[in-house]
């Protein structure tokens, strides 16, 4: 590291022990989450269910995937079968527990996916600006003009049906979103004091990314983090739903939904209780989301 | 209106539509093996395909083959379907209409009841009138949209016999505006409940941002009445970042509605498309997409059109 970027470094820090409190903010930011009993719902909601995720193996009573045949729609409350079972005699309680781990993968690997890519091209677009910049937004904007769901049914339809096309889809429909929002937000702070003093100091631009912009953007990516992946399990969900995601046996809930659906009238359970998994685990990262986004008093433009 | 603005505006529908066609073209070569074997299938004969591929004009260059289909598209000629021996054109245009039909109604919905919420939670900020709309709103973006249409079609079709949950028009003595209505209550309600979640958010909160503005205390130092100031003030420029929201939704309505076309088995564009891609009858995937896309850009223009004309402060 040469003497001018070392300099910097030291200028960078302190601005920011400065500008953003480090410490205090985090905080501020655990006070108002305590006080917001809305989003202490969401979050208990959250943790239930990645509790599920990780414990599925212990907790669910059986093989979500075993058939029985002759144990074919026992009805909700039966006394080995909490919440009865489907066509094949399998356990809905289990698909369900178990049906969290690819339900939930699919959103959280797609939105880490989108993530990382939409962070680097928002960072690096936003700083650079120029020509770059204009082909990229132009880009973008394209792919806005598609609306989310079509756009991922277009990705499936040209790739084939499958859980990791419908991964890879619903994370490439959530990329524009992402540069848009980071991208923003490395514009805003590039004119910034701190950043105009690193520079002077000779901090290189990669530097500057790194160690001036990226902590100054962290609470906005950590909000809409937690609003974007709800989204993103829900579309998923929905592809799967559509047979364009995942594919039986697999207890993923859309896909449960759309091998339950014909027998709605014979065994309504069989249906609610993976729709309500979906839904309780959206609501539970939208609230999530929402407290988060008052607790630490950013705005997101695409809210 | 600004009409430079206006133009400037149309003019960059064309690169948006141009871009779209090159994604819908794109699709076909995009799928494993080539064009050929996207279109008859995996287990076709050798002789089968490179026939095909002549006929296509597949061994052409890329830019080539684009320019053709292109050319082809403008006049209406979206190639024929390999499922059903029809011009994907006319299949198209019979399904869009029922979508379209579907569609309209649920964000006429959507919007009336939407707004409504919204604005009496504001109004009465803290009540329990505005908890419930807020609970409604948070409920409706979360529930899948199949969900809830699975939900509906059991209590009001099955369990209750009050509507029917299938088709657009009864088998026997059906048709007509009464039977399709009847028809439409449930899928619409299922389609609308996440516009309706999110225009009553939106309204809420730009009610309560605009009633807190100074032009509006200024409104009632005049002595103006309560109903003016609501009226004049506060609901007019609350409506107006609804405008743009509605550009947005109507996009998302147009891709939803598969998901609740496949549930009450409407006969409209999305089920086509979705029935197109398990069936891998990749003109037929492609005319939809197409069309879709297309009717988004145009709602998209329309709407900042109708921004523009109420909100002058937009192409200042």
């Amino acid at each position: 590291m040469s003497t001018g970027t070392a300099v910097a470094s030291t200028v960078l820090n302190t601005a920011e022990t400065q500008s953003g409190q480090a410490r205090g903010t985090w905080q501020r930011v655990w006070r108002r989450l305590r006080q917001d009993k809305v989003g202490l719902a969401g979050i208990l909601v959250v943790l239930v269910v990645s509790l599920m995720t990780l414990l599925a193996p212990v907790i669910a009573p059986g093989d979500p995937t075993e058939t029985h045949l002759e144990l074919a729609f026992r009805p909700a409350g039966s006394p080995d079968h909490v919440l009865g079972t489907d066509l094949y005699g399998r356990d809905i309680l289990s698909r369900v527990i178990w049906g969290a781990r690819p339900s939930l993968a699919v959103g959280f690997a797609a939105t880490c996916f989108a993530l990382a890519i939409g962070a680097t091209l928002g960072i690096v677009i936003g700083f650079y600006g120029g020509w770059f910049d204009t082909l990229s937004m132009r880009i973008v904007d394209v792919m806005l003009a598609f609306p989310y769901l079509l756009l991922a049914i277009v990705i499936v339809g040209a790739l084939g049906p499958g859980l990791f096309n419908a991964t890879l889809a619903v994370a490439i429909t959530a990329i524009p979103f992402w540069v848009r929002l980071i991208r923003g937000m490395v514009i805003s702070f590039k004119n910034e004091q701190f950043v105009e003093a690193g520079r002077s100091m000779g901090a290189t631009n990669s530097h500057l990314m790194r160690a001036a912009i990226l902590p100054n953007v962290g609470p906005y990516i950590i909000v809409a983090f937690s609003i974007n992946i709800g989204y993103l399990i829900l579309e998923a969900a929905s592809l799967s739903f559509l047979g364009l995601g995942a594919q039986p046996p697999s207890p993923e809930w859309g896909a449960m939904l759309a091998e339950n659906r014909n027998y709605l009238t014979l065994a309504p359970i069989t249906v609610i209780a993976p729709g309500a998994a979906i839904f309780l685990i959206v609501l539970g990262l939208s609230l999530f989301g929402d407290a988060l986004r008052d607790a630490f008093d950013v705005r997101l433009r695409e809210d | 209106m600004n009409v430079a603005w206006l133009a400037r505006r149309l003019v960059l529908v064309v690169p948006t539509l141009l871009a779209a066609t090159v994604v819908v073209f794109m699709m076909i070569h995009l799928a494993p093996g080539d064009a050929a074997q996207a279109l008859l299938g995996p287990m076709s004969a050798s002789g089968a395909l490179e026939e095909l591929r002549q006929e296509l004009g597949l061994n052409d260059p890329l830019p080539t083959q684009y320019l053709r289909w292109l050319e082809r598209a403008a006049h209406g000629d979206l190639g024929r379907s390999i499922r059903q021996q029809l011009p994907v054109a006319e299949l198209v245009k019979e399904k869009f209409k029922n979508t379209a039909i579907l569609g309209v109604v649920s964000l006429t919905i959507a919007v009336v009841v939407g707004l409504l919420m919204g604005f009496v939670a504001a109004l009465n900020r803290g009540s329990m009138l505005d908890r419930l709309v807020i609970v409604i709103a948070s409920s409706g973006i979360a529930i899948p949209s199949f969900f809830l249409g699975l939900l509906l079609s059991y209590v009001f079709g099955t369990r209750l016999g009050w509507l029917p949950s299938s088709g657009m028009y009864d088998l026997q003595g059906g048709g007509g505006v009464l039977d399709l209505s009847r028809h439409l209550i449930l899928p619409a309600i299922a389609l609308a409940a996440a516009p309706i979640a999110v225009v009553a958010r939106m309204t809420r909160s730009s009610t309560l941002e605009i009633t807190g503005a100074d032009f509006v205390r200024t409104a009632r130092s005049k002595g103006l009445t309560d109903t003016s100031v609501t009226l004049d003030h506060i609901a007019k420029n609350a409506l107006i970042p609804i405008i743009h929201l509605l550009g947005l939704q109507a996009g998302i309505l147009l891709s939803a509605t598969a998901l609740v076309e496949v549930v009450f088995s409407w006969p409209g564009i999305g089920s086509l498309m979705v029935d197109s891609i398990l069936t891998r009858d990749l003109p037929v995937t492609q005319g939809c997409v197409l069309v879709v896309a297309a009717v988004y850009a145009l709602v998209s223009v329309l709407t900042d059109m109708i921004h523009a004309a109420v909100d002058p402060r937009l192409h200042e």
